[in-house]
């Protein structure tokens, strides 16, 4: 079964897309940034055509580092053509992530920084290899070794490939008899 | 809506927005990856629904001005600051209501009828069809209206997870999964081109393939040379004369707090449905000492959302598909309408108005969020091993939401707050909640439903679904349909705004927004407060010609 954080995650962010809202994550927003932090988060109105880096400082120290890089690269090494986690970009994104001054973020740094300097902690491992697999996903080469095709313009909707048909009729007449 | 109506017909318009301005051409992140956003564009308190999500200057907080929740109460408002409101990133599900919409309180006895019925606006759908473009197919379903031939675009195929869920849906439970209707180009529209099938339409359309009012109604409406656009003006009260009439709108100026007063023969309130019944409370004068048009009390009264429940699921033989093009137009390309009309006027499902189903999955372009939750459910390993994961579950979750219709009840709805204000100095609105059993009801059945669904194909439901419903069931707002807080009525007591959108009270003061919605079935709102603006804007025009408005 998977635990709870899937709810928390997928489910919600989807619902907030679809303005369906969830009910998990509980953004009211009031002292998120700001005081108690020490930091402010990006602004609700930051320019999307050319992002700019977040601005709040990075805490990790270069001890933390090394050891990330290693357990990073150790989950993710290089293969093939595919990048290992840190040539990828993931230590810099672990980061952005720990140092951010948002909710998510710093329940992440409360959970994942004590386990950086040496205390063992599988629910810190467990989320340290999450977020890595979704930092690592969602670079350019993660995105097309995942499989997405697109994000270029299409003259028009192509038809479903004969060969993805074919599996779903044939996972249909797989199916178990109906239960009334 | 109402400026484009408004300036087509000759007259001259001044629309105030209390955000900032917004040019979609320039200023949408179209192709733009997560790996160019800040923390991989994630959803934080500053953008709750993602970095590139189109809304500026808002969310559930928009900083400065508040808003409160009575206790006992949970409710949850959506604004945004810019100039085309949350039009910028609707999901653009763009859906008629039906002839049974408009005489519910005639079928069932609950909740109010409309003062016009379904005829009566058609010709108005036709129109803002036509204009819009939309995409969508005849399909001749109870209470679902089809539009005459030749206004709807062709609907794009169904995305690969859409065409499995239809199929098992309609084959093995009856539900019939049909082309969604939206506002989105599939082919080209007057000047507007067609859709690029990539890039989410949630982020805004820089070449206005989807429907945008900053891309659609604005430009045409400023060609006309009669539309004046000021931003950054905070409207706050309607004034009126000695006889009750309108004389404009007064407004506090963001930038420097400066008050002004802009003199009008009539005035039009499109601020969305709270919004708009806000600045009615606070329009206090000798006339309407309650506020403008409130003499009744019903402002901010009969206040509605869409109840919705949701369930998730990781389908199986959605994993391992080929790679292959499947964005689309990244919104819905199918949805379940109602299919049990004649049950449930049989009196078979114990609640009495109807849901749709929305769909949400597929091969999209990978976002943090979503490879968050494929990450949790990949079994443990590393290397290889561990990409192998990933790749089989990319594209293989899936979430239903059954949309609802909520009946108004006396425990919904807003007003002045008697203690908080925003930074402007003034009241905020406070908010009370309550679903009702017919809401209840109709969730629980759509819950089981669509687990019922999930179950049938072997799916892992993600969805803790042994919760009582009322604890599932979203608070109000959560759905941004809020609707009904200034509604039509052929009668003054029954609510302040008459069969056109203008106040009983106030001759020259119309409404243009979802306030006006006596009620608020399953079926998005946004199409029929277009019909609704454009109807009123007609009558306006012709009115003021007329000399009589
Ligand atoms: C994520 C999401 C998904 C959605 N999906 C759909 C969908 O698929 N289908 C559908 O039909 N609907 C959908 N909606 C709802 C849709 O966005 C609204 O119904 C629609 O935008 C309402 O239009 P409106 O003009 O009444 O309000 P808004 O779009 O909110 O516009 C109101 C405008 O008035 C301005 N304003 C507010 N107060 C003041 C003031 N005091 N003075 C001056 N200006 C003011 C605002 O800044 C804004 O520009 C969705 C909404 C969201 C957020
Ligand atoms: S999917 Fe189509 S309509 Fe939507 S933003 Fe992309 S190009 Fe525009």
């Amino acid at each position: 079964m998977p635990d709870r954080r899937t709810l928390l995650g997928w489910t919600a962010a989807v619902a907030g897309m679809l303005g369906v809202g969830s009910g998990l994550r509980a953004y009211l927003g009031t002292g998120a940034t700001g005081p108690g932090t020490g930091n402010a988060g990006y602004g609700k109105d930051p320019a999307l055509v050319e992002p700019q880096p977040s601005s709040w400082p990075r805490i990790l120290n270069d001890r933390q580092r090394d050891w990330l890089t290693s357990l990073l690269d150790s989950l993710l090494p290089r293969s093939g053509t595919l990048p290992s986690a840190s040539e990828a970009g993931l230590v810099a994104f672990f980061d952005e992530w720990l140092s951010a001054p948002y909710p998510d973020q710093l329940a992440d740094r409360a959970l994942i920084l004590p386990f950086l300097d040496g205390h063992a902690d599988p629910v810190a491992e467990n989320r340290l290899r999450t977020l890595a697999l979704a930092a690592w996903y969602t670079t350019p080469a993660g995105i097309t070794a995942i499989g997405f095709v697109g994000n270029e313009a299409q003259p028009d909707f192509a038809p479903l490939p004969i060969a993805v048909l074919d599996h779903l009729e044939r996972a249909f007449a797989l199916l178990p008899e109906k239960q009334p | 809506m109402a400026a484009h109506a408004l300036t087509s017909a000759g007259l001259r318009v001044l629309m105030l927005e209390t955000g900032r301005d917004y040019d979609p051409a320039t200023e949408t992140p179209m192709f733009q990856l997560p790996a160019d956003a800040p923390l991989r564009g994630a959803a934080t308190p500053d953008k709750e629904f993602g970095f590139y999500d189109a809304t500026a200057g808002g969310g559930w907080d928009v900083p400065g001005e508040p808003y409160t929740v009575a206790e006992g109460s949970q409710f949850r408002w959506w604004r945004a600051r810019m100039l085309g409101g949350r039009t910028n990133h609707w999901g653009r599900m763009t859906l008629r209501f039906g002839p049974d919409d408009f005489r519910g309180r005639s079928l069932d006895g609950l909740g109010a009828d409309w003062p016009l019925d379904y005829a009566e606006l058609a010709p108005w759908y036709d129109r803002v069809e036509r204009l819009i473009g939309v995409f969508g197919a005849a399909e001749g379903i109870a209470n679902s209206p089809d539009s005459p031939d030749g206004i709807l675009l062709p609907p794009p195929r169904p995305r690969a997870f859409e065409h499995w869920m239809g199929m098992v849906m309609g084959r093995r439970h009856g539900i019939p999964v049909v082309p969604a209707h939206m506002a989105i180009l599939t082919r080209p529209h007057g000047d507007r081109p067609q859709c690029l099938f990539a890039t989410d339409c949630m982020r805004g359309c820089a070449i206005g393939a989807n429907f945008q009012s900053t891309t659609v109604l604005i430009p045409p409406a400023l060609t006309t040379g009669r539309l004046s656009i000021r931003t950054g003006m905070h409207v706050y009260a309607v004034p009126v004369d000695g006889s009750g009439r309108a004389t404009g709108v007064r407004c506090i100026d963001r930038a420097n707090g400066a008050v002004h007063e802009f003199k009008a023969r009539a005035v039009v309130l499109a601020a969305s449905s709270c919004e708009t019944a806000r600045i009615l409370l606070q329009s206090r004068s000798t006339a309407f000492p309650a506020g403008l048009g409130n003499d009744q009390g019903q402002v901010g009264h009969n206040l509605m959302d869409t109840p919705s429940v949701s369930v998730a699921a990781q389908v199986p033989q959605l994993e391992n598909l080929p790679p292959f093009a499947d964005e689309g137009v990244t919104l819905f390309h199918v949805y379940a309408p109602w299919w049990l009309t004649d049950e449930q006027r049989a009196g078979k499902l114990g609640f009495a108005r109807g849901c749709h189903i929305e769909f949400w999955g597929g091969r999209r372009l990978p976002e943090f969020d979503d490879m968050v939750a494929i990450a949790q459910l990949a079994r443990p390993g590393r290397g290889d091993a561990l990409h192998a994961e990933m790749q089989r579950l990319y594209g293989s979750l899936v979430y239903l939401s059954g949309r609802g219709e909520m009946i108004p009840n006396a425990g919904s709805r807003c007003e002045l707050d008697p203690d908080v204000k925003d930074r402007f100095g003034l009241p905020v609105l406070r908010f009370h909640w309550a679903w009702g059993a017919e809401e209840l009801a109709q969730m629980d059945f759509m819950r089981r439903t669509l687990a019922d669904v999930f179950r049938d194909m072997g799916a892992t439901i993600l969805t803790d679904l042994s919760q009582p419903i009322a604890q599932v069931m979203r608070p109000g707002g959560h759905v941004i349909h809020e609707a009904g807080t200034v509604r039509m009525a052929a009668r003054p007591n029954d609510g302040p705004v008459d069969r056109w959108g203008r106040l009983h009270a106030s001759a020259n003061v119309y409404v243009a927004d979802a306030g006006l919605f006596p009620s608020m079935p399953c079926k998005n709102p946004t199409l029929t407060i277009m019909a609704l603006a454009w109807r009123g804007a007609h009558h306006l025009a012709e009115s003021l010609k007329r000399g009589d408005a």
